[in-house]
């Protein structure tokens, strides 16, 4: 039996989506980060907590890792594959998993 | 974020700890099996959070598997507090009546106000809209304001126009009351005499035959413009005469007042209060009977909170005596008295006319006060008189 790996199939999708001007949010392997200012971060797609603490959090995002960083940091809320995170954020880092 | 928090509120949440383990393992356990969990932190090596009841209850296997130990730290909501208070049957009774006062009162009418009339009352509009059925306590769902308003108008000839609005607990009738307008009959043939004795300054004769002259003296009475005039060929005909005459005139005044006099006082002999909530009367003591010659006096205190009227009056009735008291007033104040009396005769017999002289003379003894004041002044005598009437 003959299978498409599963890398390819997000790849021909997402090149689908970028020719049909789709927005980034609803394509496979996208993340959607949004930042408000320095004190709250709301992270959608979210498979996983890798760290957690009140000075660093990494968020796993399938393809990506997500390293926030700072002080009093707290998740407000996580559900559906969603973290809205509070807190002084310092960093951010991004990393390959 | 308001709203969030009163949805939390009336599902009712548990904040909880949980300590030692894995902490990342534990909340991706929590959000793989759908369990909301919010306000979370971490400190002192454990971990702290929110999350609703049946979430809670999920978590425990969630904690196991990550070798959590989970401990409840506190209930918030409202099914935790309808727990605590739930062997209070009377506090649940009493609510359940507030609920049903509220629902019950707030489709009534609590109060009717009545706004735009000047000439018509109060009382005679509200007492023809309560001949349709509008009155304090009535459901409002009884009413039909358009068709009320209709009855009521036929009884009411001197508004022009009016309408019931239902806002809220309140009703407001407004009303538009009819213009009178004076229709002077300038058509009737009259005559200008003279209102009172005094020698002419000025006479100017708009219509009608001009029968006196600046410098004459006139009487009262005195014809001054005449409504028939001579025609050309002898015949005459009649007009409405229309002139202004200013006289030199004289007036005199005078006011005696005794010292002593006997007037009636009223003294309040009995009150009786009356509680009333909506069409609901509660006497607080017994009500008086008015006996020969005593008056009963009824007034309403009608509640209201802000601009609004509340449904809740308090109604005081008074009994009233009469008794006979002769008083001796001082020297001021029956200077006072008399003084007064001259003001309001002088501004009644000489309104809109020009004092040239005047002369006052007050006579104070032991038994009365007189004031006399004489003078002259300019004023206009000119008085309308229909031919063939007074």
């Amino acid at each position: 039996m003959n299978t498409k790996p599963r890398g390819s199939v997000r790849q021909t999708a997402r090149q689908l989506g970028e020719a049909l001007d789709l927005p980034g949010e609803v394509l496979p392997g996208f993340s959607h980060l949004e930042l408000l200012g320095n004190r709250q971060a709301i992270v959608d797609g979210v498979k996983g907590v890798i760290a957690y603490s009140d000075s660093c959090v990494r968020l796993n995002l399938g393809e990506l890792v997500v390293s926030l960083e700072g002080a009093a940091l707290c998740i407000r809320s996580y559900q559906m594959e969603q973290v809205i995170l509070s807190g002084v954020i310092a960093a951010l880092h991004f990393a390959n998993s | 974020m308001l709203l969030i928090h009163f949805l939390r509120f009336l599902r009712g949440y548990v904040c909880f700890r949980a300590a030692e383990g894995f902490p990342e393992r534990f909340l991706n356990l929590c959000a793989a099996k759908g369990i909301a969990v919010w306000d979370v932190g971490f400190t002192d090596g454990s971990l702290f959070g929110c999350t609703d009841i049946a979430g809670y209850k999920a978590m425990r296997d969630c904690a196991k598997r990550s070798g959590m130990v989970l401990r409840l730290q506190k209930k918030h909501g409202l099914p935790f507090f309808l727990h605590r208070y739930r062997r209070r049957v009377g506090l649940l009774i009493g609510f359940v009546l507030f609920l049903a006062g509220l629902w019950a009162l707030s489709g009534m009418v609590w109060s009717i106000e009545v706004q735009g009339n000047a000439r018509v009352s109060t009382e005679v509009i509200l007492a023809a809209f309560e001949e349709q059925g509008l009155k304090p306590g009535v459901p409002r769902r009884a009413l039909n304001p358009v068709k009320m308003s209709e009855e009521a108008g036929k009884s009411l000839p001197d508004l022009s126009w009016l309408a019931l609005n239902l806002r809220g607990s309140s009703a407001v009738i407004e009303v538009r009351e009819i213009m009178q307008m004076e229709q002077a009959q300038e058509d009737a043939p009259q005559n200008i005499v003279a209102a009172k004795a005094g020698q002419l300054e000025i006479v100017e004769v708009y219509r009608g035959a001009a029968l006196a002259k600046p410098g004459q003296a006139v009487l009262q009475g005195a014809l001054l413009a005449s409504g028939i005039v001579e025609n050309k060929d002898g015949s005459a005909r009649l007009v409405h005469a229309q002139a202004y005459a200013v006289a030199r005139t004289q007036f005199s005044f005078a006011v005696q007042l005794p010292r002593t006099h006997t007037a009636a006082q009223v003294k309040i002999k009995k009150s009786h209060l009356t509680l009333r909530f909506l069409w609901f009367k509660i006497p607080l003591g017994k009500r008086p009977k008015p006996a020969q010659g005593e008056l009963l006096l009824v007034s309403e205190r009608v509640w209201n909170a802000g601009e609004r009227l509340l449904p809740l009056a308090l109604e005081r009735c008074a009994l009233l005596s009469f008794v006979e008291e002769t008083t001796r007033v001082s020297d001021h104040q029956l200077r006072l008295q008399a003084a007064r009396q001259l003001f309001v005769q002088f501004c009644a017999a000489l309104s809109g006319a020009q004092v040239l002289t005047q002369q006052t003379e007050t006579h104070l003894d032991s038994a009365a006060c007189a004031i006399t004041q004489n003078g002259a002044a300019l004023e206009n005598i000119g008085l309308a008189q229909e031919i063939g009437g007074k």
